[in-house]
């Protein structure tokens, strides 16, 4: 029995900030509603209703949530050994778009081919991947750096290439767009009327394999060391290179599959700017940070702010706010939940609440008016 | 002294409550005041519409698109001239048949299938797309569900059969442009510049009418061109046109959407011409915008909606100079802003000529050749 009380007591107590957190968001967020004139309750049904409550939009929610959480677990997995990769972005758009030219332009039979192009799309991202931990450990460049520019490269890259080279000049030719990927290698799909596929099994997958390998090998084990403490992990005899470039191949692979699983699943071609305009990368860097680089909360935490994304978008399509206005409502609630305001706010309010009953007339008016 | 301070920190809350108080009243007012104006007008303009509609009303008892819902999947409108022609033409067009409108922006790719699934899931009868990146989107959703809704785009064309397409012929305007600058520029003018948005066969469309153009008038002149990498950023497309005239260009033709303003700043500090686009842009106050590209969204949607209710088909269109659609400021469309003393009436006789004979075909720029196979 008291095991149990203690257990629901710990689950309050990680469930408290996040909740805390959204209904601070919430509220200032509804400032911003009633100042474009509209009914902050209404739009809040609006945007849960059509976020998380209805089959329909969970689906789609969990459709955008999919390459979210593995950018997630790319992140995670570099960051946990203390290296900063803020570089997902570019291993995912480099991993993705190899993997889908080798879908389109190698000759092979369907379920050999599947495997095949995703394989060779996580070696791409794990490759341009390990060109960072190349110029670090050959001329000291910082991680952040390389990793954040080569996103850029990356892009631009291919940018050009899907406006010129492997363009396909459907329609009147002016979409910058890649042919599709043949059906066979394009991911099933889960629902009739979106576009939910398989993807989110692996996603799921993807999150668990990352929790075991976190606890239960020594790759696991070393590079978490080398997180918390690289002289300590050098000590005991870790090799601290090789962790590094294991490391960020890892991640860069596992960012690709983000990319892969976005364009096998949903899109079936690469589009330019596809992955940048959607920031697929960075949402998925503010859904490792908010859940401390847990993979299990990672998985959640991404599907709430896709949740948002989803959400915000059903409230400009139904109501008077413009755009702007509903992504500053998503972005005052991501906020408040990433900063980890409400915890500490609450736990200090409570503490000096406590502290004051030498003063009581003041402590008593000080909580009627909050 | 303690008390001192909090009679002061009072007295300052009570002000700033009173001053809060107070601008809400006066704020309320006027907005009330406007509205109840907005009223007063929507009611004189459903009236207008009401008297245009009269026979067919009479007819029915209700306007024909009543129940109807039509949805457009949009880029962010913002100050996009080309999008909020086109939501501002949808709107023109639901009250005269009286459908109700949903207007979908997309701050990312992946929202262009999103909200377009959305609305088909919401009832949408009729689901337009309004630019290039919407296209895979409608054609995805067409193909699975042909018979839940009717589908149309705008701006692009797509593989299937059932979505009504409607491009444009974007040179024919563009080619006029050209031919402006090769008139209002000096005789030995060579060098012509131009700011786009971005490379590629989307804007080879405009550069190469605009090539052609200028050839028509100067035929060595050589170019410049320079791309901003972005729908809105003035600042950069400033940069660029105080570049290109350095390099010696006397005309420079801005394409590059929300940057055009920057590239008419650098006009007016640096005096060379230059003209803008999609929509009327000439200002008396600065003579150096001498016409501007028209791509005229408005009419387009108007045009569609027309047909959606009158005799719809499926079969896809581009609209030109002889649509009405595109066109350029002095010579298929007038302006209320004077014209430049450097166009005579000869030239625009001239350009009126040059815009008849695109529209018969006289001159034939239906077919834009590929950017790796044409030479300048």
């Amino acid at each position: 029995m008291d095991k149990i009380k203690t257990y629901l007591k710990r689950f309050g107590a990680i469930m408290a900030q996040p909740v805390i957190a959204t209904i601070l968001g919430l509220l200032v967020g509804a400032v911003f509603i009633i100042a474009s004139d509209e009914n902050p309750i209404e739009i809040y049904q609006t945007m849960f209703s059509r976020s998380f409550l209805s089959p329909y939009y969970l689906s789609q929610t969990l459709t955008r949530a999919t390459p979210i959480i593995i950018c997630g677990i790319a992140t995670a997995a570099a960051w946990r050994a203390g290296y900063i990769n803020i570089g997902v972005e570019g291993q995912m758009i480099t991993g993705s778009f190899a993997a889908t030219l080798a879908a389109i332009y190698i000759p092979l039979p369907g379920p050999l081919l599947l495997i095949v192009s995703i394989l060779l799309g996580m070696l791409a991202g794990s490759i341009y991947a390990s060109i960072v931990s190349v110029l670090n450990m050959k001329f000291g460049s910082s991680i952040v750096i390389c990793t954040l520019m080569l996103n850029y490269v990356a892009n631009y890259i291919a940018s050009y290439l899907v406006s010129y080279p492997f363009m396909d000049p459907y329609g009147d030719g002016i979409s910058l767009v890649t042919q599709t990927i043949p059906e066979s290698v394009q991911f099933v799909k889960l629902s009739t009327t979106n576009n939910l596929s398989i993807g989110i099994i692996i996603a799921a997958i993807v999150v668990i394999a990352f929790y075991f390998m976190e606890r239960k090998t020594v790759f696991g084990y070393e590079s978490k060391m080398t997180g918390f403490n690289p002289n300590f992990a050098k000590y005991g005899g870790v090799f601290e290179r090789k962790v590094m470039l294991k490391t960020l191949a890892l991640s860069g692979a596992i960012a690709a599959l983000a990319g892969i699983c976005e364009i096998y699943g949903s899109k079936y071609r690469y589009t330019d700017n596809m992955f940048t305009s959607a920031s697929f990368a960075w949402t998925g860097l503010m859904a490792a940070l908010i859940s401390n680089l847990h993979p299990i909360g990672i998985f959640f935490t991404s599907i709430f702010l896709s949740g948002l994304q989803v959400g915000g978008q059903a409230i400009q399509r139904t109501s008077s706010i413009p755009i702007q206005m509903a992504t500053v409502i998503q972005s005052s609630i991501t906020l408040f939940v990433s900063a980890k305001l409400g915890v500490q706010f609450f736990s200090k309010w409570r503490k000096q609440k406590k502290q004051e009953p030498a003063k009581p007339q003041e402590s008593k008016g000080g909580a009627e008016t909050v | 002294m303690r008390k001192a301070i909090k009679k002061v920190v009072a007295a300052g809350l009570a002000m700033s409550m009173l001053v809060l108080a107070t601008g809400c009243g006066s704020s309320a007012e006027e907005t009330t005041a406007a509205a109840t104006e907005a009223a007063a007008e929507e009611a004189a303009d459903t009236e207008a519409a009401a008297e245009g509609e009269a026979t067919e009303a009479a007819e029915d008892g209700a306007l024909p698109g009543e129940g109807v819902t039509v949805a457009l999947i949009s880029d962010v409108a913002g100050t996009q001239v080309f999008v909020l022609d086109m939501i501002a033409g949808l709107e023109a067009a639901a009250e005269k048949y009286g459908f109700d409108v949903v207007i979908a922006e997309c701050p990312d790719a992946a929202a262009y299938e999103d909200n377009a699934r959305a609305v088909l899931e919401e009832g949408a009868d009729l689901i337009i797309g309004g630019s290039w990146q919407a296209g895979d989107a409608i054609n995805k959703l067409a193909t699975e569900f042909p018979d839940r809704a009717d589908y149309a785009l705008v701006d692009s064309t797509v593989e299937a059969e059932n979505v009504k397409c409607i491009a444009f012929r974007e040179q024919e305007g563009a080619y006029l442009i050209g031919k402006i600058a090769g008139m209002v520029t000096d005789d030995d003018a060579e060098l012509f510049g131009a700011i786009h948005v971005s490379q590629g066969p989307s804007s080879f469309k405009w550069r190469w009418g605009y090539m052609e153009g200028v050839k028509s008038e100067k035929p060595d002149a050589k170019f410049v061109f320079n791309y901003v990498g972005d729908y809105n950023d003035p600042a950069k497309a400033k940069e660029y046109a105080i570049q290109q005239f350095e390099q010696g260009c006397q005309f420079i033709n801005s394409a590059a959407a929300g940057g055009d303003k920057g590239t008419f700043e650098a006009a007016l500090e640096n005096g060379f011409y230059t003209s803008g686009q999609d929509v009327d842009l000439t200002d008396p106050e600065n003579p150096y915008i001498v016409t501007s590209q028209i791509k005229d969204t408005y009419a387009t949607m108007v045009y569609l909606m027309d047909q959606y209710f009158g005799d719809w088909n499926t079969e896809n269109e581009t609209l030109g100079i002889a649509e009405g659609a595109i066109g350029a400021v002095y010579v298929t469309h007038e302006s209320e802003n004077p014209r430049t003393d450097r166009l005579t009436d000869e030239d625009i006789a001239l350009l009126k000529e040059t815009a008849d004979k695109i529209a018969s075909k006289e001159i034939d720029l239906s077919v834009v050749p590929a950017e790796e196979t044409y030479e300048y």
